[in-house]
């Protein structure tokens, strides 16, 4: 990891300054991507802006920023993003500053501004190196998150045509996937999501390693498809829309049923069933339980403590199962009729097990 | 780079003059020149009060404070009133390089007409529905013309401080007129024009059903294109700020127009409209836009005709594509 301290003035940072709103802010004569492509705005308020105007004409020092070195040679900014886009909005004529625009300044007072020097360090490296660095400076003002950081650090070919699918507003994962997907395409969420899903290992790791091979490929049309298969194939098993399939982990059943045949009118009707049934109260989990058969997803109501302390009385403190007495504390509660036969999560269904019994019950 | 503004309201509150001369060393401007359509009030710089309109032309800083100064701006008489059709607007139109203007949107076909006449390159302002004017629209179908970098959010906002009707939806302020469904027209290149829209849908009967009278499909939404279909498909006007040449060929408009290539493939006989209230008015709008055949009545506003089987729902203006 090299970490270079360079003096960049607001003359070269400025120099080609263009701002083309959604598609990204570039500066430094083209070489910086000041805000890349389909990454959410940062919105400094007027004070602030003004803040960063008055630090410079007083020649006062702001606080250092960081660019990424990237392979291509270019920069990338990841601390230090509104300030520079206040600096450069001045000088652009966007915007005055004591009632006065860059073009009404003297000229003296304009040279003052352009030839500022502003502390930038150049971080240059391997990418894991460049991302461990960026997680651990990223820990003031407007932070990026991680997967922006990612994009930073794995920019390329293959980043920059993802993004064209799944981080512009309206986007056609969106709009394929918008309903069953959590976040917003802007802040990357879908692009992150998805990753996590075609390597099945959504972790910090998993994304990583994902990308880091796919950085160079020209373009991200296998990441595409695989979205395209994931929601065509959940809307194929449940065709009925509910509210609660948005955010699920779509992509991690696919992987493991997509090559399974399901009779979709059949888990339509189990899916409806489990949307009444109070006992169930994890109503998200429902899908995963379908597909998985594994009660755990469904949060199963548990007995009150007045349930099961009537039924300890009952019982008077013995196990049934091994018939030793115990402390309340030492027992649990337990579906006599368990859940999946019918049985409710009702007085009359509740009985006290010990907790060694209850675990060989349930076969946890 | 000379560029000519056409001004035709007071130009000390035109925006555009103001950007261009404070701009004009950073823009590597050579000339910078504006008309000013019969101003009758005194005028910017001097009391000028005639039948005359002005000129004003303007050659960069001279004194070195980066700021136009009256002594630099030359005002210059004009003989007539100033219109864009005048011959002497007309030769001041001839030194420029690229025209910025927001020209009267009653003559926008006119001034339009003249820019392409005189082979200029422009960027200038007109409404959304301009795209819809048969001789504007063969333009944009030839590619002569196209949408620039639109406002944001569709709306224009002017500065007329003597526009007494002025409203905004969000952002108030003296004399601001916004101005909803605003473009940039131009015939400079952008990158915008190059971009492919991205698509993800396929086409079924369902959700793209055939017009009665046009052989193409209805598309409600220009991002709801689908992505296989060869044939002729409908789409909304706005579709035309995501148009990229290279994608897809406008053939025509909804319009029962037959002068492009896409024409109606039928005339209704007797048409009627149907109103919510029960009364049943002249119904000829049927023959100038698409339609999609109902065998059931549906709701709201309906059409019937004597040669349609059915109740007819009435679209909106769409623009004919083709997948290239």
């Amino acid at each position: 990891m090299n970490i270079e301290l360079k003096e960049i003035t607001i003359r070269e940072l400025t120099n080609g300054y263009e701002d083309n709103n959604e598609n990204g802010v570039v500066g430094f004569g083209g070489k910086l991507d000041i805000r890349p492509p389909y990454q959410r705005e940062f919105i400094y308020k007027d004070k602030q802006r003004e803040a960063v105007i008055d630090t410079a004409t007083k020649n006062f020092p702001l606080n250092v920023m960081y660019w990424a070195v990237r392979e291509d040679g270019n920069f990338e900014v990841i601390d230090g993003q509104q300030r520079t886009i206040s600096i450069s909005q001045f000088v652009e004529g966007d915007f005055a500053y004591k009632n006065r625009f860059f073009h009404n300044l003297q000229k003296d007072e304009q040279e003052q501004i352009l030839n500022y020097k502003l502390m930038v360090y150049l971080c240059s490296g391997t990418d894991s190196e460049k991302l461990d660095w960026f997680e651990t400076i990223n820990i003031a003002g407007e932070k990026l998150t991680a997967q922006e950081l990612r994009n930073a650090v794995y920019s390329g070919s293959w980043v920059s045509d993802a993004k064209r699918y799944f981080s512009k507003n309206n986007c056609v994962a969106y709009g394929l996937g918008g309903d069953y997907l959590n976040g917003s395409a802007i802040r990357q969420d879908y692009l992150e999501t998805t990753i996590g899903w075609i390597c099945g290992d959504a972790s910090n790791d998993g994304i990583k390693n994902y990308m880091a091979k796919q950085q160079h490929e020209p373009n991200a049309n296998e990441l595409w498809l695989y979205f395209q298969n994931v929601i065509n194939w959940v809307k194929v098993v449940f065709p009925k829309y509910r509210k609660e399939m948005k955010g699920i982990s779509w992509g991690f059943l696919y992987n493991e049923f997509h090559k399974q045949s399901f009779d979709s009118k059949k888990l339509e009707k189990q899916v409806s069933d489990l949307m009444q049934d109070e006992d169930v109260t994890n109503k998200k989990g429902i899908y995963e339980y379908v597909l998985t058969g594994k009660e755990r997803y469904l949060n199963i109501r548990a007995f009150t403590d007045n349930q099961k302390r009537e039924a300890y009385e009952r019982q008077k403190g013995i196990c049934p199962v091994c018939t030793e007495h115990y402390e309340i504390g030492g027992m649990e509660g337990d579906h006599i009729t368990p859940w999946h036969l019918g049985g409710k999560t009702s007085a009359e269904n509740c009985q006290m097990l010990c907790k060694e019994d209850n675990r060989r019950k349930s076969g946890k | 780079m000379v560029i000519f503004i056409g001004i035709y309201n007071d130009p000390r509150v035109s925006n555009f003059f103001h950007y261009f001369s404070h701009n004009f060393e950073k823009l590597g401007l050579k000339k910078l020149i504006t008309t000013c359509y019969k101003n009758q009030e005194r005028d910017l710089f001097s009391q000028h009060n005639s039948e005359n309109a002005i000129y004003l032309e303007y050659n960069g800083d001279k004194n070195g404070n980066f700021v136009p100064d009256i002594n630099e701006i030359g005002i210059k008489p004009l003989k007539g009133d100033g219109d864009f059709r005048s011959s002497e607007s007309i030769s001041l139109l001839t030194q420029a390089d690229i025209v910025v203007t927001n020209p009267p949107f009653s003559l926008f076909r006119e001034y339009i007409a003249q820019l392409i006449e005189y082979d200029k390159k422009f960027v200038v302002i007109g409404h959304q529905n301009a795209t819809k004017y048969k001789e504007i629209f063969r333009l944009i179908k030839d590619n002569k013309i196209w949408l620039g970098n639109g406002f944001k959010g569709g709306a224009g906002h002017f500065i007329n401080e003597h526009y007494e009707d002025y409203a905004t939806a969000t952002d108030r302020k003296e004399g601001m007129i916004r101005v909803s469904g605003v473009h940039w027209f131009t015939n400079l290149d952008l990158n915008k024009r190059h971009e492919d829209l991205i698509l993800y849908k396929t086409y079924n009967e369902e959700e793209y059903p055939k017009y009665d009278n046009y052989d193409a499909i209805e598309v409600s939404k220009t991002n709801e294109i689908p992505i296989d279909y060869d044939g002729v498909m409908g789409v909304p006007i706005t579709f035309l700020d995501k148009y990229n040449p290279d994608q897809f060929d406008i053939v025509g408009m909804t319009s029962g127009r037959d002068e492009f290539e896409a024409t109606p493939t039928k005339k209704y006989i007797n048409p009627k409209q149907h109103n919510e209230n029960g009364t049943i008015t002249n119904g000829s709008k049927a023959n100038t836009s698409s339609t999609i055949l109902y065998k059931t009545k549906p709701e709201g506003v309906y059409y019937t005709a004597d040669n349609a089987d059915g109740y007819l729902k009435v679209l909106y203006t769409r623009f004919l594509i083709k997948r290239k």
